[in-house]
């Protein structure tokens, strides 16, 4: 700082002291308006901005936090959460970066069934949490997006201010996201957040967002006793039509090789509970995508590791809420992009979904369209108890099968744990060995992963039978996802006695590592596991097929896909943010170890980390 | 990646011979294995990958004129790895050292594999 602006900085805070002096006299006082332009407003004080009024609708909502960039579009909102709330419910969660934020919330619902709610600045903040918005969209989690805008120009400070705001500030986000609004005054504030709320958490969930602005946030509430905040009441989940569920449940019951294939379907344990009745009754197989978790890997109905064989042979297919059904029953080869049909042409086709209450046009995450015998618009945990019934009233033509099915069962885990084997004792470290080794610190806890689909292991390898034991993948496969919503899961976890552990990509960490740096700041409990394999992996085999393609050299296709030379120590990266961390490790026989020694600390309530150098996949 | 390669791949080209086999060197195949990334997909000992980057290529390869077809002319996803950009002697060389990745443990037989 040279003299001059040390000069004026002195300046600055003397007028600021001055101020903080007058307000602290003039608490009480009720706010004088200020002539624009007129360089009045030194003792002017708004005791009660309409931001506090904000708080308080977030605290009708239960909502225990708020995930955020500090922000000046909300610089009234995020003093109000503070110093009027008492940074409690809601409590502000520092974060750095927007993505990081909204994964966050992103993991948190999935961990504790509530909605969490973020801050993003105008026009910039929205950008950099567009992505993660999008996850969020593709994997049917809600998500409360509040937005800072200062509408009124003239209101406006020169200069940045004005290039983040924006007139259609949600409008980036629209294309996935469900319902938005803008409210001009704290009433309308109010039964838009309220019903924002309500929307985001009736089936199919989904995002939404308010743009609080930055005036009516910052001016003081005119007539108080004139607000009111609506009382929530969340809406019923639809269930599926009586006749077309009697109709399915006809078909189930007469077919010889049914399967049940299913994705997001399971909301609670009770979801779980329903899954393992339904299977039941129709001694089916299950094959559980993972969306959610669905049902108990230790049940004998559980063939998930089958699943292309099962549809194969299958008379008849129930998917229940499944993204692609398409994909289930017919395959694409890569890079010819020659389609075969993998199930049987006159196989039948049920399927309970919500998809077609929310679909959108641009981005086409709707996947290819897949014609059923029995199409059924419904909450899919909503309308079990109803299939149960009327399966359990049809005849079962497969009563007889459950010791076949068993054997079945024991032959698919007994073939996983061989594949398991190979490579057991290979540097770089095997991915089977990784999870086995995971498993051992995890075994005797109540435990949840983060994120269950980058690696199937977890699911192929580990017993697990509660809902919170898996938690799925992004849903929009946008990089950056994991390391955050593992942070927002095990922030959900905490309270709860769950230990929260995470197999950790390196390139998914590298998009917003500073989401480490969060975990420690506020004592949030997770193992992270590094998945280092130094590589956008995938992104080495797509270099792969393509030089096959053009039949050209195969060996430079390590070129822009790796992340090695130099190699990232995300041991040190993690202990530069406060994070217990160890490796990297490349000698299988030390993870146990080092996992014992990251499980002490995460005990003690401290997030840790430890660097595995792992084989691609 | 050195513990990967005991002496005894340089004896193995003879053993090869015995079962009509061209006769390869392994310690090349293993360097050959890294240079042209068929690790990425099959794993640094041939253990394969999953969610569908590669099948296991080892213990017990399929014979050489399969092995060697379907590195040519693959079937499924497969990039095809054709002569001018894999010589027939690395090719060779690549399978010795495919044929020398031993069998791992029996999953009865390691305490974390146990049911």
């Amino acid at each position: 700082m040279d003299n001059e602006a040390r000069r004026s900085f002195l300046k600055g805070a003397a007028a600021t002291l001055a101020a903080t002096t007058v307000t602290a006299q003039a608490a009480d006082k009720p706010a004088a308006k200020a002539k624009p332009g007129s360089g009045e407003g030194l003792d002017k004080v708004i005791a009660r901005p309409g931001s506090d009024f904000m708080v308080d609708v977030l605290r009708s909502l239960n909502i225990d936090y708020v995930a955020s960039n500090p922000a000046s579009s909300f610089r009234s909102f995020h003093e109000s959460i503070v110093n009027y709330g008492g940074n409690r419910k809601p409590e502000f969660l520092t974060c750095l970066h927007e993505e990081s934020s909204v994964a966050m919330a992103h993991g948190y619902y999935k961990a504790s069934g509530k909605m969490m709610a973020m801050m993003a600045h105008g026009s910039v903040g929205i950008q950099h949490a567009a992505m993660a918005v999008y996850n969020a969209w593709c994997d049917r989690v809600p998500v409360m997006l509040i937005g800072g805008n200062f509408m009124d120009a003239a209101q406006r400070r020169p200069g940045v201010e004005w290039a983040h705001c924006s007139q259609n500030a949600a409008g980036i986000l629209r294309d996935f996201i469900k319902w938005d609004d803008q409210p001009a005054s704290l009433q309308h504030f109010a039964e838009s957040t309220v019903r924002a709320y309500k929307m985001a958490m009736t089936p199919p969930m989904e995002p939404v967002m308010i743009v609080a602005d930055g005036m009516l946030q910052e001016h003081a509430i005119d007539d108080e006793k004139s607000l009111s905040i609506p009382k929530l009441v969340l809406t019923a989940p639809p269930q599926g039509e009586s006749g077309a569920v009697r109709e399915a449940a006809k078909l189930l019951g007469a077919a010889q090789n049914p399967v049940i294939v299913c994705e997001r379907v399971a909301r609670n344990q009770e979801g779980v509970k329903l899954m393992v009745e339904l299977a039941e009754a129709l001694n089916a197989p299950v094959v559980d995508l993972l969306g959610r978790m669905n049902f108990p890997t230790t049940h004998y109905l559980c063939r998930s590791s089958d699943g292309r064989a099962l549809v194969r042979d299958a008379d008849v297919i129930l998917f229940l809420e499944v993204g692609d059904p398409w994909g289930q029953m017919n395959s694409i080869s890569d890079p010819h992009h020659q389609y075969r049909r993998i199930a049987k042409p006159d196989v039948k086709t049920i399927h309970v979904t919500l998809a077609e209450q929310l679909m959108k046009s641009n981005y086409q995450d709707m996947q290819r369209f897949c014609p059923v015998d029995i199409s059924i618009s419904a909450d899919v945990q909503a309308t079990l108890p109803s299939l149960i019934e009327f399966i359990k009233k049809t005849s079962n033509a497969r009563a007889g099968r459950t010791e076949t099915l068993r054997k079945e069962y024991q032959q698919m885990k007994a073939r996983t744990r061989e594949a398991a084997t190979l490579g057991w004792d290979a540097s770089p470290v095997s991915t089977a060995r990784l999870h086995a080794e995971l498993w051992q610190v995890l075994k005797n806890e109540n435990w949840c992963l983060a994120e269950s689909r980058n690696s199937s292991w977890a699911a192929r390898l580990w017993p697990a039978t509660q809902h919170h034991n898996f938690l799925g993948q992004s849903g929009g496969a946008g990089v950056g996802y994991i390391a955050p919503a593992a942070v927002g899961a095990a922030l959900a976890n905490k309270d709860k006695g769950i230990i929260t552990a995470v197999v950790q990509p390196d390139g998914d960490l590298m998009y917003a590592p500073g989401v480490l740096w969060t975990a420690a700041h506020h004592r949030i409990p997770l193992l992270s596991v590094m998945h280092n394999n130094r590589a956008y992996h995938q992104e080495v085999m797509h270099l792969q097929k393509m030089a096959g393609l053009h039949n050209r050299r195969m060996d430079t296709a390590r070129i822009g896909t790796t992340i090695e030379d130099p190699n990232i120590d995300y041991a040190k990266l993690a202990q530069a943010q406060g994070v217990w961390a160890e490796g990297p490790i490349t000698d299988p026989a030390k993870i146990g170890p080092a996992l014992q020694r990251a499980m002490a600390v995460v005990k003690k309530g401290e997030p840790a980390l430890v660097d595995v150098v792992t084989q691609g996949r | 990646m050195k513990s990967f390669l005991p002496i005894f791949f340089l004896l193995v080209g003879n053993s090869f011979a015995q079962d009509q086999t061209p006769a390869g060197n392994a310690q090349n195949g293993y360097k050959a294995y890294l240079k042209y990334q068929c690790y990425t997909c099959h794993g640094t000992v041939g253990q394969g990958a999953e969610r569908g980057a590669g099948p296991k290529l080892a213990p017990n390869p399929f014979p050489w004129a399969g092995f060697e077809f379907q590195v040519r002319t693959p079937r499924q996803d497969m990039p095809a790895y054709r002569k001018q950009h894999l010589p027939d002697q690395e090719l060779v060389d690549i399978y010795a050292y495919v044929r020398t990745i031993k069998a791992p443990p029996s999953a009865a037989s390691i305490p974390l594999l146990k049911e």
